[in-house]
Parts: structure tokens; sequence; C-alpha cells
């Protein structure tokens, strides 16, 4: 037992003195900075010797008495403040702090009156057979057997998929959405499109689940929905929506304009802009609060430090001036320079 | 109030229960729960981490993991597996594409060795989507001789549902699983279609194992006094 103790007040003496060693260090290396600002490489230099510091201190953690844990603590937030400041000195546009905020900051914004959607009635659940036996599966068998599904006659939800080089609508749409319905998307594999789905006077309708995946080169406008955005596996391309969750993987180059309760949430992925819908493409905007501004979660950079891989840039990003193309383009040329003026690749190297 | 009741009152209270809620991100995991919980679903952020939720279920205290589903948080689900009476695996049934990677998560959990025994409830969330697949889309279809059985089944039951293509397809391959006892259930978080009874089945059935010689004697009671 003694021995034990012991051994913990060893550890901590030495590690305490290394922990301050190189705390002084890192110290001073930031002081230095404050006469010559300090080049991103610096800086991510000094991110990763503090990330090094916070790691060993959490791994120690058990075994330091309370006191010095709070204290070291305490040393390590003010090194980050020091080198936060140091980026945003360096990047003065962004105009949010990148707090990680309380999960419960959206639980005050109203719940939408989904609730009264008519519940289908759902089948009878079925049970393992070997605990059950004979499942009511077999049960019902009995009809008159009915040719084998043909896949061709079975809808499924709205799909947009295999484009290229189009301006598509809501008459592009496989079938005909019933005015008032919110049916789940699917948009997949396009390249060089435009996707225009905003909700007009013929067709007033949402979506509720959407599914996005591989696109090149496209810009997507579309309207606010009930349900969650799911992405996969897009390239260059601009997104406009609304929606109730936002997830992001495996993409590079994208620029978000998002309308959100919730906080999105990126993984692996590289080169994301977000920022807020543009009202010029919903005009009912103007008349509703604001809403809160999001936060960005990169799941692939779970740290203190800032996330690399995503940056805010509030409205600045032409939102509200840009010409949106909410008119069918039908001429090739025209479409390409369209694409061309509003894609992050081509804007951000002019 | 007789010795015997205080004493089965007494071991009530400290019938817990811990079950697992597993999934791909996007399946609505938390929102279950929240809606379960009678809570405000409408703010909900994909989960960083973990939430734990305990109530009273029945004769049970529940305590519920929900474990976030992003890619990168699933090597992390293991760190959940000790002591898990049930496991609830979430699926979205609007999420076509993902359906291969939903049953290879799925069929690598069921080989875990601290799951052993655990009791297994698949739950096809968001059939209040118009485009979801039916839970007997999703429960199996290919190769097994059941298979257009189960398919008819499904168009005969619920016609204005689409049908999932049957041939050669195999969806969650739930009709293979042999370890654990399952059950499959349409639900919906957003309508709160399901899932109670659904969380029903799996807390009787862990029960049944977990409590054999009480849950028997609870069932004896109300035939006595009747």
């Amino acid at each position: 037992m003694s021995s034990e103790s012991n051994s913990t007040w060893t550890f901590s003496q030495s590690f305490t003195a290394s922990f301050q060693a190189s705390r002084t260090e890192l110290h001073s290396r930031i002081a230095a900075f404050a006469a010559t600002p300090p080049t991103a490489a610096d800086v991510e230099d000094l991110a990763a010797r503090l990330a090094k510091l916070s790691k060993a201190l959490s791994d120690a953690s058990a075994s330091l008495p309370t006191y010095d844990q709070k204290l070291y603590t305490t040393q390590i937030k003010n090194l980050e403040k020091d080198i936060d400041a140091f980026r945003t000195a360096a990047k003065p546009k962004t105009r949010f702090a990148f707090k990680r905020k309380a999960p419960t900051v959206a639980a005050a914004t109203a719940p939408p009156p989904i609730e009264s959607a008519s519940p289908l009635p759902l089948a009878p659940p079925i049970t393992s057979s070997h605990d059950t036996g004979p499942g009511p599966a077999e049960a019902t068998t009995g009809t008159a057997p009915l040719p084998p599904p043909d896949s061709a006659m079975l809808p499924k939800g709205l799909e947009l998929s295999e484009h290229s080089h189009r301006y598509l609508s809501w008459p592009d749409l496989p079938s005909a959405v019933s005015p008032g319905s919110a049916p789940d998307l699917a948009i997949s594999k396009l390249s060089r499109c435009i996707v225009n789905l905003l909700p007009t006077t013929e067709y007033p309708s949402r979506f509720s689940a959407l599914h996005i995946r591989n696109l090149s080169d496209c810009v997507l406008l579309l309207p606010f929905n009930e349900g969650s955005a799911l992405i996969h596996d897009i390239k260059n391309c601009v997104l406009v929506l609304g929606c109730h969750q936002f997830r992001m993987h495996t993409s590079t180059n994208v620029d978000v304009y998002l309308r959100i309760a919730s906080n999105p949430i990126i993984e692996t992925c590289h080169g994301i802009r977000f920022a807020t819908y543009p009202s010029r493409l919903a005009p009912q905007l103007l008349q509703e609060p604001p809403q809160p501004p999001f936060t960005v979660q990169d799941f692939s950079h779970i740290r203190a430090t800032r996330s690399p891989n995503f940056e805010l840039v509030g409205q600045k990003l032409w939102n509200e001036t840009r010409p949106w193309p909410t008119e069918r383009i039908s001429d090739k040329d025209e479409l390409a320079n369209v694409l061309i003026a509003f894609l992050p690749e081509t804007t951000s190297t002019s | 109030m007789g010795l015997l009741s205080i004493i089965r009152k007494n071991r009530q209270k400290e019938r817990e229960m811990r079950i697992l809620f597993l999934g791909l991100d996007n399946a609505g995991k938390t929102t279950i729960l929240k809606k379960l919980n009678k809570e405000d679903i409408s703010g909900i952020s994909p989960t960083l981490g973990f939430n734990i939720k305990t109530f009273v279920h029945g004769n049970y205290t529940l305590n519920i993991w929900d474990v976030g589903g992003q890619r990168t948080l699933r090597p992390y689900w293991r760190n959940y597996f000790e002591q898990t009476d049930a496991l609830v695996w979430v699926v979205d049934s609007s999420d076509r594409m993902r359906m291969e990677d939903c049953k290879e998560e799925l069929h690598s959990l069921l080989t875990e060795d601290r799951l052993a025994g655990a009791s297994l409830m698949i739950f096809a969330n968001k059939q209040d989507l118009p485009g979801s697949m039916t839970e007997a889309q999703i429960r199996d279809v290919s190769g097994h001789r059941r298979s257009p059985w189960l398919g008819l089944w499904a168009r005969t039951e619920n016609r204005i549902k689409p049908a999932w293509r049957f041939s050669n397809h195999q969806v969650l391959a739930l009709q293979s699983i042999k370890s654990h006892n399952w059950s499959i259930w349409p639900c919906s978080a957003v309508t709160g279609e399901n899932l109670v009874t659904g969380l029903d089945w799996i807390v009787n059935d862990a029960a049944n194992r977990l409590y054999y010689s009480s849950t028997a004697l609870h069932k004896a009671i109300p035939t006595q006094t009747a």
C-alpha cells in the first residue's frame, strides 16, 4: 500500500518537473513570436507541441494530485489561447469563435410540426425462427402467388442519378412529386450539373431524407428539408440546403450554404467552407428571426485545436450578391461558364 | 405484506439491465432514445462520443448506452461491450446505399465474445419516410429457401411501400443469425411508432434470461390473485 502511494508520489514529482520544463520552453517560444508574427508552419509546430503536452497530462492525470491537475490544465489552456491568438492574427477574416458548445444549445428551438404525420400501419414484427418456430411470415403466405417483383416497376424514393453537363430541376425527377408530400431524395453520380429543386409555385414540395453521393463539379440548390442530409464522396461542389442534421463524409472542396438547428459534422473531409443559407434563395428567411450560428464538428479532428479541414465564412462568401443560377440554362457553354464561376476550385485559384 | 413480498419488492429494485444502442451514423439512435424519454427531438446533433439514459421501463431499470455511429467512432464500440444484456441495432431503412455496410458492421458485432448471449433487436427505423424499405425487405432475402415467400409477404402486407430488388441480394441476412435471439421491428422515431413495443420485446427477452426464476414467479402471481 505504502509502496504504491510512494511510487505515485515519485511519479508525480518527476512528471511535474518534466511537464513544467516543456511548458516553460513552449511559453518562451510563444513569447519569442510576440515581436515577429509566426508563419503558419510555426503555429502548427507550436500546436503539435502543445497537443503532446496536453496528451502527457491527460495520461498522467490518474496519478496526479487534484490541485496539480487543475493548475496544469489551466496552464495548458492559457497556452492554447496564445496559440489561437496567433492563428486569428494570421487569418483575421474569420468572424466566428470556434468554441465547442454544450450539446444542449439547440434545445430552445421549437420542434417542427412533424408529429402530425399519420403513422403508417406497421406490420407485426418477425422474431428469430429458432425460438418461435414457424414465424408469422409463413402464416401470411397463403395468398395467391404473384410474379416475382420486377425491379423496373418498383418505385423507390426519388432518385436523380447519372447525368452530366445538365441543368436539372423538378421536371427531371423520375416521378411526379405530389404537392405537400415530403419524399426522400437520393442524388448520385452527377458531374458538371446544376440541380435546382428550390420550391416554386408549381412544385412547392420539400424533401425529408437526403442522400447525396458521388458528385463532382456540381451546384445543388435545395430547399429546407425536414429530414437529415447524408453526403458521401463529393468533390468541388456547391451545396445549398436546409436540413435537420448534416453529415458529410470523404469529400473535398465543397462550399456549403446551410440552414440547420443542430451541429453539422464532417468526417474525412478537406477544404470545406460553411456559410449561411442565402436569403435571396428563400425570401421568407428575412421575416424569420436569424438562427444562432452553428458549430461544425470534425470527427476526424477531435481535439481542442481548430480543425484544418473546414472554415466558417459566415455570409462573406458573396452569398447575398451572387447571381444564383435559379433559371434553367440550356446552353452548354453557358452552363460551363456558370459552373466555373461558382465552383470552389475554380474560384479559389482565380 | 408478508416477508416474501418484501423480499421480492426489494429484489425488484435491483433489476437493472444494460442495453447498448448501436448502428451506422444517421440511423436515429439518439432520436429514438429521446423520443422514448419524451424529450424534444428537433435539435439533435450527430453524437460525438456517447449518451447514457437511465429510465424505468416496466419492472426494470434500463441503462441505455447510445454510442455514436460515425466511422471514426466505430472502433470505440468495443469499449462498451462489457456486461451488455441486450443489443439494439438501429437501421436507417431509407439508406439503401449503405445496407451492405450496415450488414457487415452488424455481423462483425455478432462474432464478439463479449456480446455472446445478449438479446438482439433490430429497429428498422424511419418507416415514416415513403422511400423506406420495409422490415421484411431488410430482414433477409437472398438465396434463402424462404426468400420468395418473404418478398411476397412484404408486397401484400404493405402495398404502399416500394419494394427492394429481391434477386440475389442479401440485405441484412438476419435469417443466418443463430448466435443470438433476435427480432426486427419496423419503427419511426419521429412518430414514435413501435418504439415502446420493441423495447418491451427486448426487455422481456433479456429478463427471461437474466431473471429466469423471478420472471417465472411474476407470471404466476397474476393468475393467483385473479
